[in-house]
């Protein structure tokens, strides 16, 4: 087996021990296409309520208020897109009424029907499968927002995923964790004994064990196995036992150019400057925007950065300076690769050789010593 | 599009040290067999025993003038200062200084110019190979030192390890060799695998030749301090040889069967570093065939 690597990480940058909500937004920007239909019956919209769909995806209003109009400004990519503005009154006032009689729901063997109205579901992936996998791990250095759901809503979690097995006739439930993540280990330990079809899975701190072909490699995943992350059952909870729709998500905001790193929940749609504004203090002012990732993140304005469901870190990194320099043949780059593509012969044939299977996990560059941007050479994005 | 924003980060400031602490330890070794035994002995002048100790002096004040030069202000770069040291280490004993000295403002005045073209060829390489030629066909020397020149010498298989046998200035020594084989390895860049391809072959070519052919004390032909040298210090320098595993396999093989060959044939006993030029020379000619090929066609590899 090929020995993965750690990402090593700085000391220094440590998450303050609470997580942060900034639920109070002014105003909240949802994603929208000119050409999708509002499904409003009025202005004024009740938080929980039905906006439109988009490629099948129902987009739902986090808060009540009124919805003002649609209009371009620009997404983290830095590409126009069109927002739907939400005019935020604090009322909270909530229609959705969820899946009701859940208690009776629980028992029955109808349930799958029944959660048809949770929307946007892929319940079918829970047909015939023999064993649940909860990935409770981060990849990315210094995202914490799987350790603060574990460490207050570890009961949630679990009791989703007994419910999950119980409905499915799913007899195995395998919880993953990374061995550095005490917390998390500590918390769920003190509730897995009411839950006898539950096992516990202390993995390495390896880079990229997240994936699924990774994953494989410490414990059988295939296709009778249905891998989760603990935000996914902590929605399905919410959703499904709370009658809650999702109207927040948590995001860390971290980096060596903050004083305190933080986990803050977030009304989705919320503008992250205000959320910056109003949570954090920087150390230095001379920093770079990244979004999901270090190893393969964007770069991004913070201006232009709306909080989405798909935003799960906001890293504030001081500018370095890097210099991309020739290829010195040391070969590391293929020693590295978790799924044994050739970045070096990419970078030969100046991306010409490029590997499908790539992860796009972005070890090959981050062991260059070079700092050649192999990812691009590799994926034929090379120009 | 996204972006790699950390990179993996070793101390080589530390490496480099530990390296360059190393080639000191080797050259003072150097010093200390070639001058300061026989000055005890009483057969050198405490002067001439000093002498020895120019070799990496010259050595380390070419790096340094190389290194105001290129970023003009005084600075003592250990990059530069483990190369100057590397050139006095392979010479040998004998070696005029004045030639040392040309040979040193030649690898720094080249370096620069050698680098941008000839990447992947090893300037050190060919220095060493240029002294072998003026040893052997202008100067007519050959490694041993004034005394082992004059006085006959009987040393063991210890003496071989530990550097008693003869061989260039700061070379002698396999122990030590090995143990800058440890320092190397704290490199994570270091093909730690080519010296063990090298050696490897070559000695077991070796043993074979000389159990069925020539019936020498095996161990004390085994102990070659050129090949350990060239192998863990020469052979893996970053940029030196291939990156894929499979090349670098055929690569040690070569250079191994090669030195094999010229020591058991041709009695070149340093003939590795010739073998070791010839590798790079061929493998830099293979590399940019393989680019030209690989650049002409677009292939999406799948599972």
């Amino acid at each position: 087996m090929k020995k993965l690597l750690t990402i090593s990480k700085d000391a220094s940058i440590k998450v303050a021990s609470t997580i942060y909500d900034y639920l109070a937004a002014d105003h909240i920007y949802l994603p929208i296409d000119p050409t999708d239909k509002l499904l409003i019956h009025s202005k004024n919209v009740t938080k929980g309520e039905l906006l439109y769909r988009h490629k099948k995806k129902g987009y739902y209003s986090p808060v009540s208020g009124k919805v003002l109009k649609i209009e371009e400004k620009k997404n983290k990519e830095g590409k126009k897109q069109y927002y739907l503005n939400i005019k935020n009154d604090y009322q909270e006032n909530d229609s959705y009424a969820g899946i009701s009689e859940f208690t009776t729901v629980k028992i029955s063997t109808d349930f799958v029907k029944k959660v048809r109205e949770y929307p946007d579901y892929s319940w079918y992936k829970f047909r015939r499968k023999e064993k649940i996998i909860l990935n409770g791990m981060e990849d990315e250095p210094y995202v914490a927002n799987k350790t603060f759901l574990h460490k207050y809503y570890a009961r949630e979690i679990l009791q989703m995923l007994d419910i999950l097995g119980d409905v499915f006739k799913i007899p195995e439930i395998v919880l993953c964790f990374k061995e550095n993540d005490r917390e998390s280990i500590e918390t769920v330990e003190a509730f897995i004994g009411t839950y006898p079809n539950m096992s516990l899975k202390i993995l390495p701190d390896v880079y990229p064990i997240e994936e699924r072909e990774i994953l494989s490699r410490y414990l059988p995943v295939n296709d009778e196995s249905v891998v989760l992350s603990s935000e996914e059952v902590f929605d399905l909870y919410r959703e499904i036992v709370k009658e809650r729709r999702k109207d927040a998500v948590l995001i860390t905001l971290t980096g060596d150019a903050v004083t305190t790193p933080k986990v803050v929940r977030v009304k989705i749609g919320t503008p992250l400057q205000e959320v910056v504004s109003a949570t954090m203090n920087f150390k230095s002012q001379d920093y770079q925007v990244i979004v999901n990732g270090l190893l393969k993140g964007t770069v991004s304005n913070i201006q232009d950065i709306i909080i989405t469901e798909d935003i799960r870190v906001v890293y504030f990194m001081v500018k370095k300076v890097t210099h991309e320099s020739a290829c010195i043949h040391c070969g590391k780059c293929n020693e590295v690769c978790p799924v044994r593509c050739k970045p070096y012969l990419a970078y030969l044939s100046q991306g010409k050789r490029c590997d499908e299977q790539c992860l796009e996990c972005g070890l090959c560059s981050f062991i260059c010593p070079s700092h050649i941007p192999l990812y691009k050479y590799i994926g034929g994005k090379h120009e | 599009m996204s972006k790699v924003f950390v990179y993996f980060e070793q101390n080589t400031k530390k490496i480099q040290w530990a390296i360059f602490g190393s080639f000191l330890v080797l050259a003072f070794y150097g010093a200390y067999k070639n001058g300061f035994t026989y000055y005890f002995q009483g057969l050198l002048s405490f002067v001439d025993a000093m002498k020895f100790l120019l070799f990496p002096f010259i050595g380390l004040l070419g790096a340094f003038f190389y290194g105001v030069i290129l970023s003009k202000k005084l600075q003592f770069s250990l990059e530069y200062a483990i190369e100057g040291v590397l050139l006095a280490l392979f010479m040998p004993v004998r070696f005029p200084i004045w030639c040392f000295i040309v040979l040193v403002i030649l690898y720094f005045g080249l370096k620069n110019l050698w680098q941008k073209k000839l990447s992947t060829i090893s300037l050190l390489c060919f220095m060493k190979v240029l002294s072998m030629v003026l040893s052997k066909f202008v100067f007519f020397i050959d490694y041993q030192n004034v005394i082992e020149t004059s006085y006959p010498y009987l040393y063991g298989i210890t003496d071989a390890f530990f550097g008693r046998g003869v061989g260039a200035y700061g070379t002698t020594s396999i122990f030590l060799i090995l143990v800058c084989y440890v320092a190397f390895c704290s490199d994570y860049y270091y093909k730690r695998e080519l010296p063990v391809y090298i050696l490897g072959s070559f000695l077991l070519l070796e043993t074979a030749y000389v159990l069925f052919v020539t019936h020498e004390n095996l161990l004390l032909t085994l102990l070659n301090s050129h090949i350990f040298f060239a192998s863990i210090v020469l052979a893996p320098m970053k940029n030196h040889s291939p990156a894929e595993s499979k090349y670098l396999l055929i690569f040690g093989l070569f250079v191994g069967i090669g030195s094999f060959l010229l020591n058991a044939f041709f009695d070149f006993s340093d003939g590795i570093y010739i073998v070791l030029l010839f590798a790079q020379i061929l493998w830099t000619l293979a590399l940019s065939f393989q680019k030209l090929y690989y650049q002409k066609t677009l292939v999406k590899q799948k599972d």
